[in-house]
């Protein structure tokens, strides 16, 4: 949102900075507003009638230290013609030295002055001029035209199935569950022990990735908004080896923690954890190289690789899978690597020689994305730790995998996916309106400002309220309909799956609202609050499923998330309120 | 600029006829600069030039200008500070032996301006500043500096040399906080929006304008940040600053002189603030950021005018304009560019068009250097010349529009075969060497270089009479007014249909610039004013207290 912002005001300052038909700064990068000294770029203004060669002048040349008096020649009709050209090039002359350099630039000399407006020098006729003209006449603003309703719908349905798209890699995995029995990581055969080492690996592996995903994404479409596919993938190699850095002894640790406390199946959570640390990390490589489409087509290739190696070679699932989450990474990061080295190698030879940000102003500009990473995964799965601790624990382990739990989450998970993917729509909407109307307001006028965006804003969110109430009702009879089919033996069939998922459904419901209105904070650059509530909201989560989940059944750890996530949405609500409020001066500081 | 034109790399100024070492006399007699005690030689002279959007970054005259006084002066060690557009661009001059170094002050697309103005801080430091900048009471005397600099940019006719205290004051205070925190406070926004509205609404002219606009006053205050922020650069250690324009970065040298009495040489080779009035003024942006640009580049230009010791301007047409912008004729010094002979030498016309009365330019094609003109020119010329040939070399992409209209005008006066617009050339030695006489049809000039690298090549330039053109041609070349595409074509006729006439011009032409127009002399004009302002009486820029 932010570089899309960004992009949009270099695109609003390059309009400004280039009048018609004149060359473009040389060094502004947009702005316009610092021309190399001795090269200005001026318009070009009517031949001026032809003139003789005029005399030499002495030899040496005097200077004119003090303005010439106002003469008595000049008037209003012989000046018209300048008062046209300085009109044509809508030039706004606040002083006479303005019409000065306007009138030099067009061609006019002193002896011009002299001898065509009989005038001492282009000085004082300047200052003739400058009364005589009129202010540029504003621009008539282009008409707000109305959309039809069919583009609106149009528009709405093409934006709203991008963010479907980001739900396809998961979907893939879905069904090469149900037709394999597996997929990449997941397999209906494991035992609970393995069931809880794997998904330990799936949640640490996003959660120590998270913070240097997010970053990749932010820096490395930064580099590529400047056109420097070389610093991006430096960036990206620094990020992700970061990552890598964090991530992978981070999941050691864990196996370390796991085996000291007496359990089995250690190297599950060593093997998965690292190589989908690696998964996480190629995605956000080949995202950033826009090539996400690859990643359903790669994943499911991998898992046909899978199935080869188990199924026809008899490979044991587990090496089978690692084969084929090791290739999808392979795959994924071949590809990106291939296709920043070919951006690379296009970047001019100078621009590579700009340094990337030092460790310390980076970390400065990006703790909140780093954060918002680890936080937002971190109030997506705590609830599940919390149900995996609760309860009686089998064989006296600390914590044991839930399937009935698992599975209503995971259900309600797509509620969440489909309820955010409204908000394509609400980020363009947003990044559309926000430059014209604080163009169209004025700067004394905080409240026509927030008034401007009220109606947009409401717009969205009852959108969003729609799309997940639709979202919640259509899984919900998807799931009802498919027990129904399979009678008592579904699992959506199971008291606790149904519970869980209702009640997740609305707590992700509540994350949803939560992130809407995060977005709207993070484009006008209050990400650290953002990372203020979500941290407020996983405190609240951990300590509301503790306690519900001890009292009344692990399965009431649900509870805890939403509590968490209504407490995010609230707090994040009501500052959204706050700052449109000051909406000027958070788009001032953002612009700054 | 976009950054892929970056990809454009010149080679024409700084190619190998111009980054070689020297052995020039002007040089040699600046090598030999002795000390008192016994003919040990001088430890070299540190000088700080402060360029904007030119040296070493991007091509052009300005560039070719510190270049040369890089190359010629070998015992001044040079520490160039640069103002760029984009942070992201690279060095195209080959670095000469005597720069210290280069520090980068990028005006736009920066990810933290911080990191070029403030580039010591790091690690925890990093952060404690910008803590310590969002404790109201630090701010405060930001607040306070900051409005004031905002009514002298608001009305700079009301500028006094006593207000460099609070440029002074701003700097000092940057020294100890951050200074993209300062500019995203809140309170910075308050102050900021309500000195604009109050300013506006003061004024009697400017009430009766449509307020600006949220966007003006946030784009307003980005520009502020963006634009100031070399007044938060550290002083350098040098002996002289050395200015090529009066703006902004300029006010470092304001800084300098107050800070340390640092001597401060300013050269201008156009006029800042009149290339600002003819940048801003037009154009469909904000009236409100007009006035804004203009303010701040005329509050710079006027400091910088007032502090310097010597405003060395490159033509006396400059001087017309710093003479009315505040700078006595007693400061003024006119030190005239230079080529050098020696790559600039008279050669034969290529084989191919020796029979073939031939006009070369050399001229980036764009609107001020009026093209359109030329080609009508070519036109006039023809009827009296039916072989003529105009080849133009300059750059086709400074302004591709303007190059498609220049086409068609081509085309539309059937001089496909007379006039060509050839491009970029890499030597320009060997550009002037391909004609009989050389054109110059811009509407607006400093002191061209390509006048007197004609004139070295002994071709005789047939010019319009702008910036200090006539100063450089005044009897060795032919002046017209400018967008006169007769007068320009009477001027190519008269001398390519009188071989006896052009070649005495080109004689004496070339013998002019061996007499008043060396990179050499140019050189040693700055040396001696170097050495001049060191030994002379510092100018105080003001004697105000700062309130920092």
């Amino acid at each position: 949102m932010s570089a899309e912002l960004n992009e949009l005001v270099r695109a609003l300052e390059r309009e400004e900075a280039a009048p018609a038909g004149a060359p473009a700064a040389r060094h502004t990068g947009g702005s316009g507003v610092a021309l190399a000294s001795g090269e200005h770029a001026g318009p070009i203004a009517p031949p001026a009638a032809p003139q003789p060669v005029p005399p030499a002048p002495a030899t040496a040349i005097a200077l004119e230290a003090e303005p010439a008096p106002l003469p008595a020649g000049g008037g209003h009709g012989e000046l018209q013609p300048l008062i046209e050209e300085i009109a044509e090039r809508r030039a706004e002359c606040f002083d006479s030295l303005a019409v000065t350099a306007l009138l030099e630039s067009s061609g006019l000399r002193d002896i011009d002055a002299r001898e065509r407006f009989g005038h001492p020098d282009l000085f004082a006729l300047g200052e003739s001029v400058l009364p005589l003209v009129p202010p540029p006449s504003a621009r008539p603003d282009p008409a707000a035209g109305h959309t039809p309703l069919r583009t609106l719908l149009w528009r709405f349905a093409r934006r709203y199935s991008v963010g479907l798209a980001y739900m396809v890699p998961a979907s893939a995995q879905i069904v090469c569950f149900v037709v394999f029995g597996y997929s990449l990581w997941a397999s209906g055969g494991f035992t609970n022990n393995q069931a809880t080492a794997v998904a330990l690996a799936t949640l640490l592996s996003l959660l120590l990735t998270a913070p240097f995903v997010q970053t990749i994404a932010r820096r490395g479409g930064y580099y590529r908004q400047y056109n420097n596919a070389y610093l991006m993938r430096r960036e990206v190699q620094r990020l992700g080896g970061a990552g890598i850095l964090v991530a992978l002894p981070g999941v050691a640790a864990a196996t370390v923690l796991w085996h000291a406390a007496g359990r089995s199946d250690g190297l599950l959570l060593l093997g998965y954890g690292t190589l989908l640390a690696l998964f996480w990390l190629a995605v956000a490589g080949i995202e950033l190289c826009r090539l996400r489409w690859l990643v359903s087509p790669v994943m499911v290739a991998a898992v046909c690789l899978v199935a080869l190696l188990h199924e026809a070679l008899g490979m044991p699932l587990v090496y089978a899978q690692w084969v084929g989450l090791f290739a999808v990474w392979a795959a994924l990061s071949g590809l990106t690597a291939w296709r920043l080295q070919r951006w690379a190698s296009q970047t001019p030879a100078p621009l590579r020689r700009v340094p990337l940000l030092r460790p310390g102003p980076l970390l400065a500009r990006t703790w909140p994305v780093l954060l918002y990473g680890l936080l937002y995964y971190a109030l997506l799965f705590t609830d599940r730790i919390v149900a995996w601790t609760a309860g009686p624990l089998r064989g006296g382990r600390g914590i044991a995998f839930r399937g009935d739990y698992e599975a209503g989450l995971d259900w309600a998970l797509l509620v969440l996916l489909l309820s955010t993917s409204v908000f394509e729509q609400t980020i363009r909407s947003f990044g559309e309106r926000l430059l014209p109307v604080a163009a169209a307001t004025p700067a004394g006028d905080d409240a026509g400002f927030a008034r401007a965006f009220r109606k947009l804003y409401l717009q969205q969110a009852a959108l969003l309220f729609v799309a997940g109430v639709a979202s919640l009702a259509l899984v919900y009879g998807a799931l009802a309909f498919t027990a129904r089919l399979q009678g008592a033996q579904a699992v959506f069939a199971h008291p606790v799956v149904q519970r869980v998922f209702l009640f997740g459904g609305i707590g992700y419901l509540f994350f949803a609202a939560g992130l809407f209105y995060a977005i709207f904070l993070q484009s006008l650059s209050r990400q650290a609050m953002v990372v203020r509530w979500l941290l407020a909201g996983l405190c609240i989560d951990a300590a509301v499923g503790l306690a519900a989940s001890r009292l009344f059944g692990y399965e009431w750890a649900v509870l805890g998330l939403i509590a968490g996530a209504a407490y995010f949405a609230t707090c994040c609500a009501i500052f959204s309120v706050r700052t449109l409020r000051h909406g000027p001066y958070h788009l001032a500081a953002t612009l700054a | 600029m976009k950054l892929t034109d970056l990809s454009l790399r010149p080679q024409g100024r700084a190619g190998p006829g111009w980054s070689g070492p020297r052995d020039a006399a002007g040089r040699a007699r600046s090598g030999s600069e002795r000390n008192d005690s016994g003919g040990v030689r001088r430890p070299a002279l540190r000088v700080a030039m402060l360029t904007e959007g030119t040296y070493p970054y991007v091509d052009g005259g300005v560039s070719t200008w510190c270049h040369i006084l890089c190359q010629q002066l070998r015992e001044v060690e040079f520490s160039i500070y640069a103002v760029t557009g984009d942070t992201i661009a690279g060095e195209i001059y080959t670095p000469t032996p005597n720069r210290a170094r280069v520090v980068q002050l990028p005006q736009w697309c920066t990810e933290d301006i911080t990191e070029y103005v403030q580039p010591g801080v790091s690690g925890p430091g990093f952060f404690a500043r910008k803590a310590a900048t969002r404790r109201p009471h630090n701010l405060r005397p930001f607040l306070d500096a900051f409005g004031r600099l905002l009514d002298l940019i608001l009305r700079p006719d009301t500028v006094r040399p006593a207000d460099v205290a609070i440029v002074l004051a701003l700097h000092r205070w940057f020294q100890r906080f951050d200074y993209t925190t300062a500019f995203r406070r809140p309170e910075t926004w308050a102050s900021f929006r309500e000195r604009v509205l109050a300013h506006l609404r003061a004024d009697p002219q400017l009430s009766q304008r449509p307020e600006p606009s949220v966007l003006d006053l946030a784009m307003g205050l980005r520009w502020l940040h963006n634009i100031l922020a070399p007044i938060a650069a550290p002083v350098p250690d040098v002996e002289i600053m050395h200015a090529t324009l009066a703006s902004v970065v300029a006010l470092m040298g304001v800084i300098a002189k107050r800070e340390r009495g640092t001597p401060f040489v300013l050269t201008e080779h156009g006029v800042y603030m009149r290339e600002r009035y003819i940048s801003v003024s037009p154009g469909p942006m904000p009236w409100f950021l007009k006035r804004l640009l203009i303010g701040l580049s005329s509050l710079a230009s006027r400091l910088c005018f007032f502090a310097a010791d010597i405003v060395a301007p490159v033509c006396a047409f400059n001087g017309r304009w710093e003479t009315r912008l505040g700078v006595e004729p007693e400061r003024l010094r006119v030190i005239y560019n230079g080529v050098d002979p020696e790559v600039f030498q008279p050669g034969p016309k290529p084989a191919e068009i020796a029979g073939r009365p031939t006009v070369v330019a050399a001229a980036r094609i764009t609107a001020i250097k009026d093209i359109l003109t030329m080609i009508e020119a070519a036109a006039v010329a023809k009827r009296a010349v039916p072989q003529l040939l105009v080849r133009v070399y300059g750059s086709l992409n400074a302004d591709p529009a303007y190059t498609a209209r220049c086409r068609a005008r081509i085309a539309e006066l059937g001089l496909e075969q007379t006039f060509t617009l050839a491009g970029f050339h890499s030597r320009p030695a060997e550009i002037y060497n391909e004609g009989d006489i050389s054109v110059l049809s811009s509407i607006s000039e400093g002191f061209p270089y390509t006048v007197l690298e004609a004139m070295a090549c002994e071709r005789p330039v047939v010019a319009t009479d702008v910036g200090g053109v006539r100063e450089a041609l005044e009897g060795f070349g032919i002046v017209v007014p400018p967008k006169d595409p007769e007068a320009l074509g009477r001027g190519m006729v008269a001398l390519l249909t009188d071989p006896v006439r052009r070649l005495a011009l080109g004689r004496r032409s070339r013998e002019q610039v061996m007499a008043r127009f060396r990179t050499e002399l140019a050189a040693q004009q700055y040396l001696d004013l170097y050495h001049e302002v060191l030994r002379g009486p510092r100018r105080t820029a003001a004697s105000e207290p700062i309130a920092a």
